[in-house]
């Protein structure tokens, strides 16, 4: 590549190659569990988990073991993952440690096209808000990789339209029809309840992972003028910096996180919140590792 | 006399309408101050609004402003005061201020009313004397001399307000017994003494006029003097000095006499006025008739300026700056604006 800023060769420098490795390995696992299923060539039999298919069940091994087993069978198909990315205005927020939250966001991206490029997958994008709507088609390579990452990082921006996640679960319902891993990056306030339909119908086609960035506190600053991307917010200085008020407001946040994550839990969806670029790494790591368990 | 008024009236409106392009001024600036200013964005912040600690704050917040723009309005109300130059204006003439007037009043029953008003008028002309001497006669048969000619405003004050007070008596509540005996005791304490010569006589006016003349002192100094005469000349009885010869012994001695008659209309009162008239007006003073009490009021002013003309009296300004009004409420309104601005901030 001409350019020197290579967006993956950042995340070379970050990750270590250990935990690279362990990554890489972690997502392998992840794609098998994946698309393990219902291709030809038979994989294993397994102790049923939740969440996997019923229809898996093999009677005759339950009934010889006492326990639920279920048959796994190897897809042979080529592997695709999907990064559906909120592109709204929100995302160019602040973040809990005064980063961006499109920096952590992006950075999400870069890990997830760094460890599918390790692997040889192919990653295609879906970015959208209200007004704009950016697909690309999977493909591999480190060139695909940049280019997707470049143009997510071109729409991140405090100018971009509102957020509007259904957009983006419409379209990669309508163009992605083979069975694919959908990792959403959006904020800790989404999915929203208004979004719960869409998400449950794209997991019964999907594999669905979230990755959440965290919203910094409104009363995090006591010397700067806030305001919110969405709705303007007049906060006298007579108000900031009250710790009651930060308390609650600190609540509220958690209230809100444990209704999204709730709700993920019931439709099955695997998330994880990262207030900053290093929590992320542990989170995602901790996430694949997670999924790996439940799976095998 | 002491106005108390402003010196620049239009100050009030000047410094509100600065308070006011301030205020425009300020309000544009905080906007442009606030484009400049780097706003830290936030997302999914807008629950912050619906928290009951942030509304209960916030109507708190809402009440110190109000508050604040009230204490503000009256800051820039007690400047717009403190500008606009609150003085007590004092007119005063060294010329008139060596007038010796002597109220000489008849009171006789007719004349009471007359006289409250001459009293009160005096009552009220009072705060504005400075260095004049004032002395209260009252006559009927005799002469009584309520108080000298004096300069001591307390006294005279004093006197003034119960001669007015005790001359307040409405005579025809006698006829049907409705007075008030302690006024009518009042009136008779008042009275004492005028009625000596026996019952026969009354309003001898020339007997009451020659003692208000000889009742002026300091006979050897400068001085504006001058008589203030209330009668009806209705003389009964036999008078010492007859009203021509009061008249003349007061031209003597120097004194102005200045008559106000209020009689009955009778078969002789037409050529007791007349009488009355000639003899005020043949030495230059000036003489008023009314039925009417009311006209008392504008007599006295009358023969004021007609004096400050004769002894062609400047009269001299004085002005008194009196801040002490205003100034305390600025001083304490700016208080309790830097104490809720300082509030506000922390």
């Amino acid at each position: 590549m001409a350019q020197s800023r290579s967006r993956l060769a950042k995340v070379r420098a970050r990750l270590d190659l250990p935990t690279v490795r362990r990554a890489a390995g972690l997502l392998e696992g992840r794609h098998r569990s994946i698309y393990s299923g219902h291709g030809q060539d038979f994989d294993e039999m397994a102790l049923y988990q939740f969440g996997d298919d019923v229809g898996d069940i093999d009677w005759k091994s339950s009934a010889s073991s006492g326990h639920p087993v279920i048959r796994r069978f190897v897809r042979d198909s080529n592997v695709a993952m999907v990064l559906a990315l909120d592109t709204g205005r929100n995302m160019a927020a602040t973040a809990p440690d005064g980063s961006m939250k499109s920096d952590i966001a992006l950075f999400a991206a870069e890990v997830i096209c760094y460890l599918a490029r390790a692997r040889g997958d192919l990653v295609a994008l879906v970015a959208g808000d209200e007004d704009r709507i950016v697909q690309i088609p999977a493909r591999g390579g480190t060139e695909h990789m940049e280019m997707l990452l470049r143009r997510s990082e071109s729409m991140l921006d405090l100018e971009a339209p509102p957020s509007d996640l259904n957009r983006v679960f419409d379209r990669i319902l309508t163009w992605f029809t083979r069975r694919s891993l959908v990792v959403l990056i959006t904020d800790e306030a989404r999915p929203r309840p208004e979004h719960e339909l869409g998400l449950k119908r794209l997991r019964t086609r999907h594999e669905v992972m979230v990755i959440q960035i965290g919203d910094v506190l409104p009363t995090a600053f006591s010397d700067r003028v806030i305001d919110d991307v969405d709705t303007h917010l007049e906060i006298p200085e007579y108000l900031r910096s009250r710790k009651d008020l930060s308390a609650e407001a600190a609540d509220a946040a958690l209230r809100r996180r444990h209704d999204v994550a709730a709700m993920l839990r019931r439709q099955g969806v695997e998330a994880v919140t990262a207030n900053s670029e290093d929590e992320l790494i542990d989170r995602m790591f901790d996430l694949l590792r997670r999924q790996r368990r439940v799976r095998h | 006399m002491v106005t108390e008024t402003f010196l620049h009236p239009w100050a009030i409106a000047a410094v509100i309408a600065v308070a006011v392009a301030a205020l425009v001024a300020g309000w544009f600036a905080r906007a442009a101050k606030r484009e400049r200013t780097s706003v830290t964005w936030v997302a999914n912040a807008s629950y912050l609004t619906t928290l009951p600690s942030f509304r209960s704050r916030m109507s708190k917040y809402r009440v110190l402003l109000t508050g604040l723009a009230v204490v503000l309005v009256g800051a820039v109300v007690a400047t717009g005061f403190l500008a606009a130059r609150p003085v007590d204006k004092v007119t005063r003439s060294d010329e008139l201020a060596t007038r010796d007037i002597v109220l000489c009043l008849d009171v006789s029953g007719s004349m009471i009313e007359y006289d409250t008003q001459v009293v009160e008028k005096f009552l009220e002309l009072l705060p504005s004397f400075n260095g004049e001497r004032i002395a209260l006669s009252i006559w009927n048969s005799t002469s009584r001399t309520v108080f000298p000619l004096t300069d001591d405003y307390d006294l005279v004050e004093e006197e003034l307000r119960y001669a007015a007070d005790a001359l307040d008596f409405d005579l025809d509540s006698l006829d049907d017994l409705s007075f008030d005996p302690a006024a009518y005791d009042r009136l008779l304490d008042f009275v004492l003494g005028t009625t000596g010569l026996g019952d026969s006589s009354s309003s001898l006016v020339g007997d009451g006029l020659a003692t208000c003349a000889l009742s002026f002192d300091l006979t050897d100094t400068e001085r504006s003097r001058s008589i203030i005469l209330a009668t009806d000349n209705e003389v009964f009885g036999n008078e010492i000095y007859t009203l021509p010869e009061a008249g003349e012994l007061v031209d003597e001695r120097g004194i102005t006499l200045h008559g106000f008659y209020a009689g009955e209309v009778t078969a002789t009162s037409a050529a007791q006025e007349k009488e009355y008239r000639d003899v005020v007006e043949l030495y230059g003073g000036l003489f008023y008739a009314s039925d009417d009490p009311g006209a008392v009021d504008g007599i006295i002013d009358n023969i004021t300026s007609q004096q400050a003309a004769e002894l062609d009296a400047n009269p001299e300004v004085v002005i008194t700056d009196r801040p002490e009004e205003y100034f305390p409420w600025l001083m304490a309104l700016l208080g309790i604006y830097l104490l809720a601005v300082w509030r506000l901030r922390t």
